[in-house]
């Protein structure tokens, strides 16, 4: 699994920094929803590039994730691969807060995306930091990726779709900004559609599931987590 | 022009690692089988290179010149200068030396329109955009839709049976 693991990070590293400089780069001067259409955009010519790279049909995964003995006795509650999720999620969570808090090339990430022309003023390399952050967004995408296929037991090409949209929902439900917030939403997303598909009907998960989205932003605009900005003028 | 083949062998090899899991190997589960196309990656790297080089030899070399003089240009004169002989002589040099090989091998067709086409229509995005500066018209906002186009219409024309014209409400205006 860590092989498998280490083999999707650094193809996914390799398949974000180059989009970055093909799909991003050229238009970093462009208006917001520019950078947003042509990610759509990406998105749709990787689906299809896998597609017709390999096949439509769905193939069978392995199951990387190992069945622990401890875990025997709270199976029927929480399984070897649910702990596995959960402890990988922890541990890339804290490692990521770290990254962007502690270290240098966090910091630059934090002031390149405050100001960027300003960023540059004070000697930051806003086109590496840029990359860079694409390297470690897909690295952490590949990792969740392995883990979702080892889960699910299936892999096609239109897998990401799925995981893409509940991530962002997620995100924007923590609060967009915050590594923690991001976790917490995606805690709260998976509760609140498992609790919806075991009481009411797994017909209504996703509608519950993005109702409480509607809510939470209309009560907290800024999502769970997030921290409202004043703008001073 | 040793530099840009240079460049471009780089830029080359650099895609046939990026394909590679996923041109390459295919796993049969029917068989249970995996089952080795190199002749993709060699297919991969004969177009990258070729795009690479002709990119940089058509656009790159003069690049930069062409952004200082087109900021000088007439509306009228820069629709000329898009006309002009480079343009031209690029995606005729990119249709021929891409479409060679696809008389050749007919499964490539499929991908080698994709990949032109989608090229053609970036290509064409980024004319509309040069243009709508230009011209200075309240139109920008449409600009995300030229992009769009631009991945969407080839897409577009793959997928559907109707044929190309089917993507054109996607790109075109």
């Amino acid at each position: 699994m860590i092989l498998a693991a280490i083999a999707a990070v650094i193809y996914a590293s390799a398949y974000g920094y180059t989009l970055e400089k093909i799909a991003y780069g050229p238009l970093r001067g462009a208006p917001r929803l520019s950078p947003l259409i042509s990610a759509i955009g990406m998105s749709i010519f990787l689906q299809n590039y896998v597609l017709l790279a390999q096949t439509s049909d769905f193939l069978p995964f392995p199951n990387l994730i190992p069945d622990f003995e401890f875990m025997e006795p709270v199976a029927h509650i929480v399984g070897s691969p649910e702990l596995v999720i959960l402890v990988t999620t922890i541990v890339t969570m804290i490692l990521l807060t770290l990254l962007i808090k502690k270290t240098k090339i966090g910091k630059a990430m934090r002031a390149t995306q405050q100001d960027m022309s300003m960023a540059r003023l004070v000697g930051i390399n806003v086109d590496r930091i840029i990359s860079m952050t694409f390297v470690i967004g897909s690295a952490l995408a590949a990792i969740g990726g392995v883990l979702v296929a080892s889960y699910i037991g299936q892999v096609n090409f239109y897998i990401g779709l799925f995981g893409r949209v509940k991530a962002f929902t997620a995100a924007v439900l923590g609060g967009i900004g915050s590594i923690p917030g991001a976790v917490l939403g995606g805690l709260v997303l998976g509760w609140t559609e498992s609790f919806t598909a075991g009481y009411i009907s797994s017909d209504y998960e996703d509608v519950f599931a993005f109702g409480l989205l509607v809510l939470i932003l209309i009560l907290r605009p800024a999502g769970i987590l997030g921290k409202v900005r004043k703008q001073k003028v | 022009m040793l530099k840009n083949i240079k460049q471009s062998l780089i830029v080359s090899a650099w895609f046939v690692f990026l394909t590679f899991p996923l041109m390459a190997v295919r796993v049969n589960t029917t068989e249970q089988v995996v089952e080795w196309r190199f002749i993709n990656l060699i297919w991969v790297a004969y177009e990258t290179f070729v795009l690479s080089y002709f990119w940089r030899f058509f656009i790159g070399a003069a690049g930069q010149k062409d952004e200082e003089a087109l900021a000088d240009l007439s509306l009228r004169e820069l629709v000329r200068k898009i006309h002009s002989y480079r343009t031209v002589s690029l995606f005729f040099s990119l249709s021929s030396f891409n479409f060679f090989p696809a008389i050749f091998y007919s499964w490539l067709k499929e991908w080698l329109i994709l990949f032109v086409v989608s090229l053609a229509f970036v290509l064409f995005a980024i004319v509309l955009r040069k243009l709508q500066f230009r011209s200075q018209k309240a139109e920008k906002k449409r600009q995300p839709e030229d992009a769009h186009g631009g991945y969407v219409f080839p897409l577009q024309s793959y997928g559907c049976p109707s044929g190309l014209c089917s993507g054109f409400p996607a790109g075109v205006r």
